[in-house]
């Protein structure tokens, strides 16, 4: 996508496993981050495993380089705080986080229905958001709670919390439950989260190693209908064709008011979600623009929801000080 | 790009009820014979590709339908002039009739389940894509379907304008009046424009299509309802369908015909290519009788008597865009 864009080249690739890149690139491999940090680049994309995701941030922040983090920030609350305050001695490099979840074209266009009223206020959220395990699973970093800092819910839940500050947000009762009964690491497989904001809002969201199925879907439950999203486009397809379905309530006086309403799905072809948060984050290098989505009070927000589930779980690991 | 399938209870006899919908085929049949005399008609090719070889010729109420060769688009051939056209819809006693009884007598479930939920499609995807708080909208050759009537409910103090460059004629009588003719619509001033089965009544479909992209401002849309040549019923049913009527159905564009016709106008992305209708099943078996080799589709949808069947059968024809009702949403680059 970097090379894609018509305003820059990718310059180098740091990886501390460079043997696995080819060696006829157009671009640099280095193996020590500093070779980065220590060139000229304009901007960095930050895509490490958790525990590194702060200190480069920092140091690219520092050096005048405009950073693009992957998703989460960092492995726990205090991470962000510290990115947030690299950000804010360098107002004039720019800071974004891969919250990609929310240019997916089913999201995009549930966010537009919403916002234009025509169903009315939200009610509640409903998500589920879980992977089938996979390949080496159970040796994954992901997994290693020195590394990664938390389980399912931090690698890939993290994603739908966003979502719901997305839509709604301002929670303000936190009611979590964690476990690791399955796979028995010492962070979570499974969590489920029920949150409530000043509003009546309610959010619900499962968050799962062991679906057994990658499985995505959203229920955004209105005053006037409600949409279903499934689905997400990917490249191997295995999260299943992304679709939006959009139902208009059965009002009581309705002759045929049978809870089964007239449904329209929409199929998406095409996702361009990376190509966009990315055309972003340059357009905002480019034209000076502030960051005014996936920027780092929206990574602070889904951050400070994980730290406050894994704050009212009955886990010892996150009841540290530190977490 | 994305495709919808919809589920929806609109019936045809709610919006075309058999009594009314024959007397307005009657007075067309009549209108035809006295208004657009074959000797005053003229030769057309395919509105596409300027073609005219065709595959097959088929009458409907005494005018010829042609097929085109290469994409199997339906086009009326011979036609009348724009002159005569114009002259027909002041003198149609068939448009009165319409305007009068047809309508009146269906407004309203027209207006719940047919308007309504267009527009409402239509707002989803401007809210989506135009960030600019005074939008300005125009619907092209509105004819008598009565968006505007509509457009208020879900386009509240947004400037929606109607234009149509064909009707222009002191005395056609029509739901709505306040029109605009094409040259008081600047360049790139619209947000977004409608094409409610326009291009099916054009006579020049390429020339509308681009005189629209050339209002649209850079990243406006364009939103398109037509029928389509390819759909299910057409096929099926051919000069027996009774979706289509001329002179006003003028083109019948097929899947690839549209497809091919917004690729020549350039500067158009596809958002949306849907075939959303719900009828194409009804309005097949309800002329099961005059289809040939139909023991299949008898079959399928009597015999078997199995309603998840034929429901499934018409989420196949939406999912892969082979309903006769078509819907798109264009972005101009």
């Amino acid at each position: 996508m970097v090379d894609q864009h018509p305003n820059t080249v990718l310059s180098a690739v740091c990886d501390t496993s460079s043997e696995k890149l080819a060696d006829e690139q157009n671009f640099n491999v280095v193996r020590d981050p500093v070779e980065v940090l220590a060139s000229d680049v304009d901007a960095v994309f930050v895509c490490t495993p958790n525990h590194l995701i702060p200190e480069l941030t920092i140091q690219c922040l520092e050096r005048g380089k405009h950073v693009f983090s992957e998703k989460p920030p960092g492995r726990t609350l205090n991470d962000i705080v510290q990115m947030q305050a690299a950000e804010k001695e360098n107002p004039d490099i720019k800071l974004m986080f891969g919250f990609n979840h929310r240019y997916h074209p089913g999201v995009l266009r549930a966010k537009s229905i919403v916002d234009s009223g025509r169903l009315g206020k939200i009610i509640a959220l409903r998500g589920l958001y879980g992977k089938s395990g996979g390949k080496n699973f159970p040796k994954s970093w992901r997994n290693d709670f020195n590394i990664s800092g938390g389980g399912i819910l931090l690698d890939q839940g993290i994603h739908m919390l966003d979502l719901f500050n997305y839509f709604i947000g301002g929670f303000t009762s936190v009611k979590s439950f964690l476990s690791n009964g399955h796979w028995g690491f010492d962070v979570e497989d499974n969590a489920v989260v029920i949150l409530k904001n000043d509003k009546d809002q309610l959010a619900v969201l499962h968050s799962s190693t062991t679906f057994w199925k990658h499985m995505f879907q959203l229920n955004v439950i209105l005053e006037k209908g409600y949409l279903k999203l499934e689905g997400l486009l990917s490249k191997t397809g295995s999260y299943g064709r992304e679709t939006l379905v959009i139902g208009h309530r059965q009002f009581e006086d309705e002759a045929e008011a049978i809870g089964n309403p007239t449904e329209e799905t929409i199929y998406f072809d095409k996702d361009l979600s990376w190509d966009l948060e990315v055309n972003q984050f340059i357009d905002c290098i480019l034209n000076d623009k502030p960051v005014l989505e996936s920027n780092s009070t929206d990574a602070y927000n889904a951050m400070e929801l994980v730290h406050r589930c894994y704050q009212d779980s009955d886990f010892a690991i996150y009841q540290s000080e530190t977490n | 790009m994305e495709r919808a399938v919809i589920h929806s209870d609109l019936k045809k006899q709610e919006i075309q009820p058999q009594p009314l919908l024959e007397k307005y085929l009657d007075l067309m049949k009549e209108d035809i014979s006295k208004i657009l005399p074959a000797r005053s008609l003229l030769d057309a090719s395919c509105p596409v590709t300027g073609e005219s070889e065709v595959q097959e010729s088929f009458s409907k109420l005494g005018m010829d339908y042609q097929v085109s060769q290469t994409l199997g688009n339906i086009y009326l051939s011979q036609r009348p002039s724009m002159n005569l056209l114009k002259q027909f819809y002041v003198e149609s006693s068939a448009r009165k009739f319409w305007l009068k009884e047809l309508w009146p007598q269906t407004a309203e479930v027209r207006k719940e389940k047919i308007l309504l939920p267009q527009l409402g499609w239509a707002w989803g995807f401007i809210s989506q894509y135009s960030a600019e708080k005074n939008l300005c909208m125009a619907e092209f050759l509105p004819n008598h379907w009565g968006y505007r009537l509509a457009a208020d409910e879900i386009f509240p103090n947004v400037n929606y304008r109607l234009i149509d460059p064909l009707f222009d004629t002191a005395g056609t009588e029509r739901l709505v009046t306040d029109l605009d003719v094409s040259d008081k619509i600047g360049n790139e001033s619209l947000n977004a424009a409608f094409l409610f089965e326009a291009l099916d009544r054009s006579p020049n479909p390429a020339g509308l299509l681009e005189s629209v992209k050339q209002s649209l401002k850079p990243g406006g849309l364009c939103f398109v309802t037509c029928l389509l040549a390819s759909g299910f019923e057409v096929q099926i049913l051919g000069e027996k369908s009774g979706i289509f009527v001329p002179p006003e159905r003028m083109n019948l564009l097929s899947y690839e015909g549209m497809n091919m016709l917004i690729k020549k106008t350039g500067g158009l992305e596809v958002l949306e290519f849907s075939t959303p209708g719900v009828l194409d099943i009804p309005n097949v078996i309800s002329k099961l009788d005059s289809v040939k080799n139909s023991a299949f589709f008898n079959y399928l949808f009597s015999l078997r008597q199995d309603a998840r069947l034929v429901k499934s059968f018409q989420d196949f024809l939406q999912l892969n865009c082979l309903g006769t009702f078509g819907r798109l949403v264009l972005r101009k680059k």
